[in-house]
């Protein structure tokens, strides 16, 4: 009997020191979670800037400057009120992190890992004392990233699609050169709205405006960039390496590997790729203030100037688009080597004929490039072609025995950064007709076809939102002009590429009659094709149509269609543009205007601006001239 | 009755929990975690499948959303599987001698630092032989490279078996 008593006394003592042990160890941890929660609410740790960061934390737009976060994802808050209160959701982070319940990669150590090092940094809290979680998942991913340097990178106007033609911007995380010199195999880190691929893009356009979709952090190989940009939509990308130490670089791979799958709502203007990532850069240095000058918009180039302003650029590179590498070999080739180029492609059987045996090793190669690629052009959007497959296969057996024509002195065009800035006022003297005027203009965004060229391709012009006013002589004072949008893009064809040039523009405009002028609603729209007449000059045409709403017109509404023909010039700091524009309406009206522009940048984001005028409107027909400065800011 | 609410709990939380994973469009953070295998490249290369790998490389049209693909990526030769993703663009280095795609994938197989020019080299002067038609496929390209390495002394070393 006693035998079994001692066993019975032995189990005893063991299950009372297990539970004691147990509930000692419990009440150690609600004493150290205790502990945290006081000195976190002496320091009024939910107070700094750094959590707030942390938590996306902003007051723009709330009531009484009370704090919101962008995120409205649920599963980013730890507590009920998190998206309203930076303080419950750091009272219920701490918490969290003490949580018995849940382990591993969905422990809120594992989910929240910029959190809990911040909260031990600012604690100076011994990491021991919390429950030790296995984070497998996240430490894969960390493994996989190997983070050493971080790139900013501008995908270039891409003007075909109204939701990247002011460019777009995204992160490139480098692992270190010695690892992997190829960025290929880089991630790209995006912040897009998440949008069904079957949408259209004006819808995209509309939606993105008004907030309508979510947006989500996105990470994938570089290359995939670099074939969507470069290959796909013909878009220069600009790599900025930030300045980033490792420690701050470590800073923002932490971070966001919380915002894994959280969306936030996608705004167009403001909230958009580029503010998202400005976001990101706080994070890792976090004494900056890159977010400030982005109340309202935030236009991929201003993010990146607002970067390099801070002086975190380090390196620049440029990767050129497949057709600028293209037009640049072609650059080199006469005329009759160029279409020998475009003919190879199709046929290439003319390897074996003497007109490409006969040249030149370098011309060859560069023939060998133009035909090669050229086909890779027209690849890109088609299904696979079995004939284009073979010629292409063909091309590739030449290449390999000739050699690769030579890229290594691409010119880099103008760094868009340092481009005129995007907002612009105008001040401006004239006349019209007899009466002299005053005029003031101020334009919201971003460029026409006189702005200074510099950053900006030739032939693109995107204007949105723009006022224009006039005081007279005679006292009185017009609303001229209110331009909602207007784009120019004028793309020159030649032998290998034939893109189309369009226009469109809408708002009011004002427009001559006897009985009195009249501020009209209209959309006007022409495609048409440009030319280059030499490396700076473009004449383009288009045929165009128009929408009117005019109450002097019987019914009001009006549609008409004409055409449309000019040249664009850019020589050192002058621009210049001639516009000829006819245009009949269904009631017969027929309306003329030539307009010559010719803009000089004295110094940077400073121009002045002479404009002349001449019109024809019915009956009634107008000169004006004026002339003025233009500043950029 | 119990046992019916607990099961109905449980596809709520599935489908939630799909819901706010991206990883199932493969846009997302799934292309990261890669598979750790750390087998033979014909195996994963025979573990492929992937359309893009068995489809004919000349001619693959850019793949734009990039959300459909699920290849790892790994640095240290276990995985190829983004190789195949680009294998036109590797074609195309290879008949050049040079460029970032071959680059990429001398990374992926782990080819070290002073071995990548002889690497070039070699695969530049056997391009017929990996690429001997216009119809070759993603695989047999692979295949091709792989067995162009394990018949050449100094790059041997690089084909785990």
């Amino acid at each position: 009997m006693t035998h079994y008593r001692k066993y019975d006394f032995q189990l005893f003592t063991r299950l009372s020191l297990l539970i004691l042990f147990f509930a000692s160890s419990q009440s150690f941890a609600l004493s150290t979670i205790e502990k945290l929660q006081q000195q976190a609410e002496n320091k009024k740790l939910y107070e700094k800037p750094y959590w707030l960061a942390l938590g996306h934390y902003n007051t723009v737009g709330t009531a009484n400057n009370k704090f919101e976060s962008y995120t409205d994802d649920p599963g980013f808050f730890l507590s009920e009120n998190g998206k309203y209160s930076p303080e419950d959701e750091l009272k219920a982070t701490l918490s969290a992190f003490f949580d018995r319940d849940k382990t591993g990669n969905e422990h809120a150590q594992c989910r929240f890992v910029a959190r809990l090092n911040w909260i031990i940094s600012e604690l100076s809290a011994d990491r021991s004392k919390l429950p030790q979680q296995n984070c497998a998942e996240y430490q894969v991913w960390r493994n996989a990233i190997n983070a050493e340097t971080v790139t900013l990178i501008f995908a270039s106007h891409f003007v075909n699609s109204p939701s990247s033609m002011y460019g777009h911007t995204l992160l490139r995380i480098d692992p270190p050169k010695r690892v992997n010199p190829s960025q290929w195999l880089s991630y790209a880190v995006n912040f897009g709205a998440n949008v069904r691929e079957d949408e259209n893009s004006l819808f995209y356009a509309w939606r993105g405006l008004t907030g309508g979709y979510p947006g989500l952090f996105a990470m994938e190989p570089y290359y995939k960039k670099i074939k969507q940009y470069s290959n796909l939509e013909n878009r220069g990308l600009w790599e900025y390496q930030l300045d980033l130490t490792p420690e701050e670089v470590n800073k923002l791979v932490v971070h966001l590997w919380e915002l894994k799958g959280i969306s936030f709502d996608y705004f167009f203007t403001d909230e958009n790729c580029s503010f998202r990532l400005l976001e990101l850069l706080e994070i890792a240095r976090p004494n900056i203030n890159l977010l400030s000058t982005f109340a309202y918009k935030a236009i991929p180039t201003d993010t990146v100037r607002v970067v390099s302003d801070h002086g975190m650029i380090k390196n620049i590179n440029y990767r050129a688009s497949h057709i600028e590498k293209i037009n640049y070999i072609a650059s080199s080739l006469n005329p009759e080597q160029k279409i020998l180029a475009h003919d190879l492609s199709i046929d290439t059987g003319l390897a074996e004929g003497e007109e490409y045996k006969s040249t030149s090793l370098d011309d060859k190669q560069n023939i060998l490039y133009v035909a090669y690629n050229y086909l890779r052009y027209k690849q890109t959007k088609t299904a696979r072609d079995k004939d284009i497959a073979k010629r292409s296969h063909r091309l590739l057996v030449e290449i390999n025995e000739h050699g690769n024509a030579d890229l290594s002195s691409l010119p880099r065009p103008f760094n868009p950064i340092e481009g005129h800035k995007t907002m612009s006022l105008i001040v401006a003297a004239g006349n019209e007709g007899s009466e002299e005027f005053i005029e003031g203009q101020w334009r919201m965004t971003y460029h026409d076809l006189l702005d200074p060229g510099p950053g900006y391709p030739l032939g693109l012009g995107i204007e949105m939102f723009g006022v224009t006013a006039r005081q007279w002589q005679s006292g009185r004072s017009t609303l001229e002009r209110l331009d909602f949008v207007e784009i120019n893009s004028f793309a020159a064809r030649d032998i290998l590429f034939k893109p189309s040039s369009w226009r469109v523009n809408g708002g009011l405009e004002r427009i001559y009659s006897d009985d009195g002028d009249q501020l009209a609603p209209h959309i006007t729209g022409g495609r048409g094709y440009s030319v280059e007449l030499n490396d700076d000059l473009l004449y383009y045409t288009l045929i165009t149509g128009r929408y009117e709403y005019n109450e002097m017109h019987n019914g009001n509404h009006q549609v008409g269609a004409g055409i449309s023909l000019g040249i664009i010039g850019e020589i050192h700091n002058v621009n210049t543009t001639l516009d000829l524009t006819t245009y009949k309406l269904l009631n017969g009206e027929e309306r003329y205007s030539m307009t010559f522009g010719l803009s000089y940048e004295f110094a940077k984001n400073k121009a002045i601006r002479l404009t002349a005028e001449g019109v024809k409107e019915g009956v009634y027909q107008e000169n004006n001239i004026k002339l003025g400065y233009r500043h950029y800011f | 009755m119990k046992r019916k609410i607990l099961s109905g709990l449980a596809i709520v939380c599935l489908s939630s929990a799909t819901l706010a994973d991206p990883d199932e469009h493969g846009c997302g953070w799934g292309q990261l975690i890669f598979d750790g295998q750390s087998g033979l490249v014909p195996y994963v290369l025979a573990s492929l499948t992937n359309a893009t790998a068995s489809n004919a490389v000349f001619g693959m049209t850019s793949n734009t959303n990039g959300c459909q693909t699920h290849h790892p990526i790994n640095y240290g030769g276990k995985s190829w599987f983004a190789a195949a993703d680009f294998a036109d663009d590797i074609v195309e280095d290879i008949a050049k001698g040079e460029g970032e795609a071959l680059d990429a994938l001398a990374v992926m197989i782990g080819i070290e630092t002073e071995d990548r020019a002889y690497f070039n080299r070699l695969t530049h002067d056997n391009f017929n032989t990996i690429a001997p038609s216009s119809e070759v496929t993603g695989d047999q390209l692979m295949t091709a490279i792989d067995s162009l390495l394990a018949n050449d002394e100094r790059l041997a070393k690089y084909v785990v078996s």
